[in-house]
């Protein structure tokens, strides 16, 4: 080996790690060269025992240490310490353990029973004559939950609210039963089911308001989320006049459901029938939400009766008894019979402008 | 499991070679020495649990040894306990100038061990404190002979290196230490 070999190769060599070839040709060199033997006699220096031999055990610690052996045969200690028998140790831990997981259950359960908010519950924010419900006169302040049946005197009207944003206002001579009432903690929403026997039913909700409801009545079924209107429901028919928003109808007789936005009107008696809702409807809606004494509506006070201008202005409960008011002074005025003629007349010609169009377009094609 | 007789036998047979290994990686006497006897408590208990082989028993002890001087100064370290104390204990030169050397080039060692991987460090102390060979390290660390030669030359070589450069720093300075050393005494 000419060239030095490499300070690896070297510690190989003193190591004893080198391979037999290498090995011979690393102790010719380190023979003749007195650089590489001195590197080579450090490193062995290196390898030379610095404690063994210089640091003796004591005789006590061979006497502790075959004590602690005759000791653990007893199962007393352990790794030079006074131990306590595991089964201890694990009663012990078992018991930490066991601690651990009642209290954490425990307030998970606690936290869980003060997330659940309690049944929701519509409160009467206003009433203006007399109501019931489920046979209690029912007040201001009131709460009427699942189950609660109402009924609203002729003549009378009672405001259901819950929160601020969702209001119900029944008019005199209403019949209805909240069937559902719940708050659903996967969609945080207010789910109300109402059965709406007969009378008129309005309702206004906004977006914040986040509640779902559904009115059942003998002869139709609506579904609707935030929106505003008035459902107007008799024995032979039952009419939605949508405000605002949109609500889908289901007749039962028919199974036919029909969907109406905002300025539209719905009448579900024999037949579907959707329109736009007259200034009257319209006018209907804003009453009963605006008023402030009891009032009456029924079926007949809407356009479709064909007696328009029959919603009666500012009446007091004690203008209505029963049959007596829905028989009572429905006076038609100039003003209405007047506009009423018009609006035939519109539609009159409308529709013969349709037929018109109708008939040059088969024509065309026959051409 | 082991009875008393023969712990006294193993104890007799290693318990030299496993204090200097163990003080080699704990630096302390009496550290060392509860260690050791933790080390043959633990053995005691291993040998309750599981047979063991007789013939490699003192690779046993090693491990053992180990492990447990590792967890020490894990513990230590993870207190903030961990002291450099004197390496030079073994030995107490009766020349101050000899001490000095010592204590220096020790010190220099033990960094450098520090520094290094377990594995090549424990190479080094089962090689250098025990002369054990190359087969029985490795089956005391559960590697293959063939890496504990490596880890060993490695390790050789950097310490090697390492003192070299420190030995060219005490080349100028002990000298010019023992002078300052001899003017301040006389």
């Amino acid at each position: 080996m000419k060239r030095h070999p490499s300070f690896d190769k070297i510690a190989a060599l003193a190591a004893e790690t080198a391979p037999p070839r290498l090995r011979g040709r690393l102790e010719e060199h380190v023979r003749f060269c007195k650089r590489c033997a001195d590197e080579y006699a450090r490193m062995v220096s290196l390898l030379e025992p610095r404690y063994a031999g210089r640091i003796i055990p004591p005789s006590s610690l061979r006497d502790r240490v075959l004590s602690s052996a005759r000791a653990y045969s007893s199962g007393i200690i352990e790794a030079g310490r006074r131990s306590r028998p595991s089964s201890q140790r694990f009663g012990k831990r078992s018991i930490a353990a066991a601690a651990a997981i009642v209290i954490t259950i425990g307030t998970g359960i606690l936290i869980w029973r003060m997330s659940i908010p309690s049944p929701p519950s519509l409160i009467i924010t206003a009433l203006y004559g007399k109501a019931r419900i489920d046979t209690a006169v029912a007040t201001p302040g009131k709460a009427a939950g699942a189950g609660s049946h109402i009924v609203i005197d002729a003549g009378s009207l009672a405001e259901l609210s819950y929160g601020t944003d969702y209001v119900v206002r029944l008019a005199g001579g209403t019949e209805a039963t909240i069937e559902t009432l719940r708050f659903n903690g996967r969609t945080k929403r207010i789910q109300i089911v109402y059965r709406l026997h007969g009378g008129a039913f309005y309702s206004r909700a906004g977006k914040s308001a986040n509640v779902s409801y559904k009115i059942e009545t003998p002869l139709a079924a609506f579904r609707s989320y935030g929106t505003e209107f008035l459902i107007v429901s008799s024995d032979d028919r039952v009419a939605l006049i949508m405000a605002d928003g949109r609500l889908s109808a289901t007749a039962h007789a028919s199974g036919k459901t029909v969907s109406a936005p905002g300025g539209k009107k719905i009448i579900i008696g024999k037949d579907v029938l959707i329109s736009d809702a007259g200034e009257n409807d319209l006018a209907l809606a804003d009453r009963i939400a605006a008023a402030e004494t009891g009032i009456n509506i029924l079926a007949d006070d809407l356009d479709n009766s064909g007696r328009t201008g029959s919603v009666k202005a500012k009446r007091t409960p004690d203008d209505f008894s029963g049959d007596a008011a829905r028989n009572g002074d429905e006076v038609d005025t100039p003003d209405t019979l007047q506009h009423d003629r018009n609006r035939s007349k519109i539609m009159e010609e409308s529709r013969d402008a349709r037929h018109e169009m109708q008939r040059v377009r088969r024509g065309g094609r026959r051409r | 499991m082991i009875d008393s007789d023969e712990i006294a036998r193993l104890y007799d047979r290693h318990a030299r070679e496993l204090l200097a290994f163990i003080y080699a990686f704990v630096r302390s006497r009496e550290t060392a020495e509860d260690l050791l006897h933790d080390c043959f408590v633990r053995l005691i208990r291993f040998s309750s649990e599981r047979a063991i082989d007789d013939s490699n028993m003192r690779a046993l002890l090693y491990k053992i040894a180990r492990n447990i001087s590792i967890d020490h100064q894990r513990r230590e370290r993870r207190r903030g306990l961990h002291i450099a104390q004197s390496p030079a204990e073994p030995s107490r030169p009766d020349d101050v100038a000899d001490r000095i050397e010592m204590d220096e080039a020790e010190r220099e060692i033990v960094r450098i061990l520090e520094s290094a991987d377990t594995i090549a460090r424990s190479v080094y102390l089962m090689r250098r404190e025990s002369g054990m060979t190359y087969a029985e390290i490795a089956r005391c660390l559960s590697i293959s002979e063939r890496t504990a030669k490596r880890k060993m030359r490695t390790m050789l070589a950097v310490l090697a290196k390492g003192l070299g450069k420190a030995g060219f720093s005490l080349f100028f300075f002990f000298p010019l230490a023992c002078l300052l050393f001899r003017f301040v005494v006389f």
